[in-house]
């Protein structure tokens, strides 16, 4: 046996990130860690106190996310939530025979779009109503984005999405496609 | 010039030049490239569809049937573009179409002369003999004679989009009734859309000299609109069609966003919307009818709403000495307007016998007229009086005006039928045709002004009490108030063609033959005359040609009836709607770990449920696609193959009931495996049919990882979710995908433990890692999974680690495996090994094959139920003569192979009725020196040693094979255990 080392690709090499236009950006942004949560039955108030107790919140309602300390916790669809920031091996522990605790940390790539017309720029590419009205700060939805399925969450000043690593190259070509229409549109919108 | 000298709403400070068939001529910004035309007295635009009559132009919007051009030059050149929308920019080029060689002398207007032989149902009478002409002589002329503009045929250069808009209330159509609609909701803090096809918002505002609140309508709408766009609730859309309605609020809009601009610059030309809607309002208003008269279809014949638009909006007079012709107010309205732009008005004719004369006109009270003249453009008008006497009143200009049909077809996109309405002579929107649309203003016939702007304010209102929203206040401004005061007028009976539908040249006399013919429900009557068909969709002459049905058979026209108001409302390129569509936008691009290494290494690809997949990796030397896989399969037959196998579907299963529930969807019994073990696994549909296949790794006494085929990843764990949530409720399992959490890559050969064993932190041996075992392992400290299965049929793993390392461990092990003799193979390679082995892939299980099929009978276990179990033990499906998975190889001087081919008994017949079964999959086999291939065969387990033909039609090859039993390659599966 020799002593071998194994590298970590980034999974945006190539893809010319950050990118701008206009009043929007586009730059990486996958969660440290990401890992998912999927209580079994009758256990979603143990899980919920047991990431109480590791610093994060209660689980959280469909389309919410609750913030935490340690960790943020992300609904992310019918009985499975994501745990952003935590580390993997705590939550196994801590959830044994309460949960299914599975790393996704490889499993998504996750990228941030900000802006003034960040909402616009969702318009070309996700079919959701993403008015403050409809989709506040925190909220979090699984949708469609360009013909994928995605993990959407609403940032202060944008959205961050996540795809599936295999989907990030299309993903990133559809964005930046969608941010440079944009700027090319607004001076004949006046804007 | 016919440029008005003042009056308008263009910007007569700017020039700009454009080209119409090669003359240069200027407008100004604000023209349409209809106006400008008529501004420059060019008032013959076009050729007719079938008869080659020469046409101009008839309206002011998008219902225009004859005024349509090619715009731009190359690949950019757009065929049937309406003058009457496009607007004017600098270096506009437009081309006339449908003549040839020019517009004034066009060869085929002889066809006008043959006319009495070429009416309503001409072809199908004329066509028929012999049957197999049509296709390859009639049409392809007939085509060639008849049509509209061409298609560049190259690919379109231009920039197009797709996009989602939500709102509280969409308003469609920004006249008096919209802008009132979107004022009242803007008010109130509604998010609200108002979109209009026009550059401008304002609608018949623009092209009425009317007065709203004491200032002109013109004006008032223009600052109703700045309040609009200055409310961060409103989204104002000009230049937006809304094209059709759908279910629950979805409505579909195209947007010209750069169609009025020399350059787009980046762009989108137009972007198709998706607009999804609390409330609508439909306010689009009213189309003027046409009235038919013979010869009603010359140059200068105009409606008179268009009339008045053009001298009003864009200051252009359609003609020098206009003639006006009605069955309403509107012809004095048009008068007055006329006269006041200073235009000579020579006459108004006025169907009514009581209608009041206007001042300083000859007035004709109870006239028609009853023909025209002016071959390329008008020059006179006959009429016959209210006493039977006749005149010719010289004009080169008529507006005629048959009343207005208001614009019902989004409330009827859902298939309702429109209400008549006797007051009005025309029909309106049916109430909650479309649920949450309704209609205002003149689409819900209400025409005068003060009825627009009151009905839009009630629709609005009405909209904020569903949507919880209190109105605020929004007084109406003062406005006329005229009643609608009309004499239905739908054709003039006489002698001569009196156009119905413009742009097909659809007669009244056409839809009188219909009637004899016995072509008389209005469906009929469509298809029989094509009234109604084309880029217009007959929003002129629909309804006319309904009336005029109605009078023959005696009946009302509620009673005749509409034909059916079908998406989309006006003409969307297919380029707007597939935007994106092309090329490698077609669907989305996913990237294995190794892609690249893979692109590094010049592989040729494939895709395969949405990955591209290497195929082969060709070395130098290597030109044929075959010899790069059978090198490769000799690699991992010899040596050791590396394959990136992270495609394939990995789904993690874990609770209490995990095992039970494996045991429900797998048709073998997975509770019994034991950790650290691996079993092949096989699920049925529901109809007992194959779905898929894979593996099932237990990983601990409540967790499973599953593999399944890269294709069906998705369908089973939709599948899976299914029968947890439905069929299983009360399982207590979980599952989460994790195809795109791990990296993994085959490691297949007799060397594959030799390389691992250089890799790995801790070493494996056949103890540790006997066939079918798995378990963790590290690599340079990195937590992996190792599995030993094989597709292959050689000593052989899979190894799974984190995705981010994917990328280095795939170069690691390819730099291993060159080391001893390997390397990396790609899809064709393992395609070949798979066949080899006897292994199915989705080219067998296709959904028509059950267990029994593919000959793992006893693969479905006895002392459980499984999903499909139940239906794949009905008779049928293990009757002997079923189609059974065999081997095949050649017997005879042919040798080649090819899937898709059918079998055949030896003395049999390629036809449907003796086909055996097909050939699912073949390949040549380097370790065997031959061609081999899986196929079905009718019973044909019990047939090993038979001969039988394998038969491609498409190819025209008839090969004699022997049928085998399988695997081809080491049935005793010694190299597996290494």
């Amino acid at each position: 046996m020799d002593k071998i080392t194994l590298t970590a690709r980034d999974a945006f090499t190539g893809m010319g990130l950050p990118h701008a236009a206009g009043t929007a950006s586009l730059h990486a942004d996958t969660p440290p860690s990401l890992v998912a949560i999927a209580p079994f039955a009758g256990q979603e108030s143990a899980v919920s106190a047991e990431l109480k107790k590791l610093g994060g919140g209660a689980l959280p309602a469909a389309g919410h996310s609750a913030p935490g300390k340690a960790m943020a916790l992300w609904w992310s669809g019918h009985g499975q939530w994501l745990a952003l920031g935590a580390e993997l091996g705590t939550l196994q522990a801590a959830l044994a025979g309460k949960a299914a605790v599975v790393d996704q940390s490889d499993g998504w790539g996750g990228f941030s779009i900000t802006g003034s017309v960040a909402r616009d720029v969702m318009g070309r590419l996700c079919p959701l109503d993403t008015h403050p009205g409809t989709m506040p700060t925190g909220h979090v939805a699984r949708s469609q984005f360009a013909h994928m399925m995605a993990v959407i969450y609403v940032l202060e000043d944008g959205f961050q999405v996540l795809v599936m690593r295999s989907f990030l190259k299309t993903a990133i070509e559809d964005t930046k496609r969608a941010i440079d229409t944009l700027a090319a549109e607004a001076p004949i919108r006046g804007r | 010039m016919s440029r008005l000298p003042k009056g308008g709403l263009i910007d007569r400070s700017r020039s700009i030049p454009f080209s119409f068939d090669g003359a240069t001529l200027t407008g100004h910004p604000g023209d349409t490239l209809a106006s400008a035309l008529l501004a420059n007295d060019v008032r013959l635009v076009g050729r007719s569809f079938k008869y080659h009559r020469p046409r101009g132009i008839l309206s002011a919007g998008s219902e225009e049937p004859n005024a349509l051009v090619e715009l731009g030059e190359g690949a950019a050149r757009l065929p049937n573009t309406r003058a009457t929308t496009q607007e004017l920019f600098a270096g506009l080029v437009a081309t006339s179409q449908n003549r040839w060689p020019s517009l004034k002398r066009d060869i085929l207007a002889v066809n006008d002369l043959m006319a009495p032989f070429f009416g309503a149902g001409f072809y199908y009478k004329t066509f028929m003999w012999p049957k197999r002409f049509w296709e390859s002589v009639y049409e392809p002329i007939i085509r060639r004679a008849a049509g509209l503009g061409r298609l560049s045929g190259l690919p379109d250069p231009d920039h197009y989009d797709k996009g989602f808009l939500h709102c509280d209330l969409l308003v469609i159509g920004a006249g008096p009734a919209g802008l009132m609609a979107a004022l009242a909701a803007g008010r109130a803090g509604a998010r609200v859309i108002l979109a209009d096809e026009a550059a401008q918002m304002g609608g018949r505002l623009l092209a009425e000299r009317l007065e709203l609140g004491g200032s002109a309508g013109h004006e008032w709408a223009a600052g109703v609109a700045a309040e609009l766009a200055s409310l961060p609730n409103v989204r104002l859309m000009p230049r937006t069609a809304v094209t059709g309605a759908y279910d629950h609020g979805a409505f579909g809009a195209l947007e010209r966003v750069a169609d009025h601009l020399a350059a787009a610059r980046g762009a989108p030309r137009q972007i198709f919307w998706r607009i999804q809607s609390r409330r609508a309002i439909l306010a689009g208003g009213a189309i003027e009818r046409p009235i038919a008269f013979a010869n009603n279809d010359r140059p200068g014949i105009m409606l008179a709403g268009a009339v008045r638009r053009y001298i009003n909006q864009y200051g252009a007079a359609p003609g020098a000495r206009v003639a006006v012709f009605a069955n309403s107010d509107e012809g004095a309205r048009s008068v007055v307007d006329l006269q006041a732009a200073g235009v000579e008005v020579t006459a108004l004719i006025d169907a009514r016998p009581d209608a009041k004369a206007p001042d300083g006109v000859p007035h004709f009270a109870g006239a028609l007229v009853t023909n025209t003249r002016g071959r390329l453009g008008l020059k006179s008008v006959t009429i016959r009086t209210a006493s039977g006497g006749v005149e010719t009143i010289a004009a080169d200009c008529l507006a005629m005006s048959g009343g207005w049909n208001p614009n019902v077809h989004l409330t009827c996109h859902q298939n309702a039928r429109p209400v008549w309405r006797d007051d009005i002579a025309a029909f309106v929107a049916p109430d909650g045709a479309v649920p949450g649309l309704v209609a205002a203003g003149a689409a819900a016939g209400a025409f005068s002004t003060h009825a627009a702007l009151q009905t839009g304010l009630d629709a609005a209102k009405a909209a904020l009490t569903d949507l919880g929203l209190k109105s605020g206040k929004t007084p109406l401004p003062k406005a006329e108030d005229a009643p609608c005061d009309l004499t239905p007028l739908w054709h003039v009976a006489g002698k001569g063609r009196a156009w119905l539908d413009f742009q097909n040249d659809v007669t009244v006399k056409d839809v009188k033959q219909a009637h004899a013919e016995n072509f008389i429900p209005v469906e009929h009557l469509k298809r029989y005359t094509t009234l109604g068909m084309a880029t217009d969709q007959g929003k002129l002459s629909n309804i006319a040609g309904l009336a005029i049905m109605a009078e023959l058979t005696g009946r009302s026209i509620p009673e005749v009836g509409t034909t059916t108001y079908r998406p989309p409302y006006v003409p969307v390129q297919i380029a707007a709607l597939g935007a994106h569509g092309e090329g490698q936008g077609f669907a989305p691009h996913r990237q294995t770990p190794s892609d690249a290494l893979s692109r590094e290494r010049g592989a040729s690809w494939l895709e395969a449920g949405l990955w591209h997949r290497a195929a082969w990796y060709p070395q130098t030397g290597e030109s044929f696609w075959r010899q790069s896989c059978e090198r490769e399969v000799g690699w991992v037959r010899n040596a050791v193959g590396i394959c990136d196998v992270t495609t394939l579907g990995k789904i993690d299963i874990q609770g209490p009931d995990a095992a039970a529930f494996l045991d429900f969807v797998y048709t073998n019994t997975m509770s019994t495996l034991k950790p650290n073990r691996v079993r092949y696994g096989l699920m049925l549909r529901e109809d007992g049919t194959v779905m898929d296949d894979g593996t099932c790794a237990r990983l601990g006494a409540a967790h499973f990882v599953i593999t399944t085929t890269t294709a069906a990843a998705g369908p089973v764990m939709a599948h899976l979710e299914f029968v947890a949530q439905v069929l299983c409720p009360r399982l207590d399992v979980q599952m989460v995908s994790v195809t795109e959490q791990w990296a993994q890559f085959a490691i297949a050969g007799p060397k594959s433990r030799e390389l691992l064993n250089g890799l790995l932190d801790a070493q494996v041996d056949n103890d540790s890692f006997p066939y079918m075992g798995c378990g963790p392992v590290s690599l340079g400290g990195v937590a992996a999974r190792l599995f030993r299965i094989s597709f292959s049929g050689e000593h052989a793993y899979e190894l799974a680690v984190p995705a981010r390392y994917g990328d280095s461990l795939a170069r690691l092990l390819v730099a291993r495996a060159d080391a001893l003799g390997g390397g990396l193979y790609g899809m064709e390679a393992l395609n070949v090994l798979r066949i080899e082995k006897g292994h199915i892939t989705h080219a067998e299980i296709d959904g028509r094959y059950s267990a029994f099929d593919i000959s793992m009978p006893r693969m479905v276990a006895a002392g459980k139920d499984c999903i499909g179990k139940a239906m794949a033990a009905r008779p049928g499906m293990v009757e002997p003569a079923r189609p059974q998975l065999v081997g095949l190889k050649p017997a005879g001087v042919v040798k080649h192979l090819k899937a898709g081919a059918i079998m055949v008994e030896v003395d049999g017949a390629p036809v449907r009725e003796q086909i055996k079964g097909h050939v699912t999959s073949a390949c040549f086999s380097p370790t065997l020196g031959h061609p081999i291939a899986l196929a079905y065969v009718a019973g044909g387990v019990a047939r090993i040693g038979d001969t039988i033909r394998a038969v491609d039609l498409l190819g025209g090859v008839d090969t004699l094979c022997e049928i085998v039993a399988l695997p081809f390659y080491d049935p005793e599966g010694g190299r597996l255990r290494g």
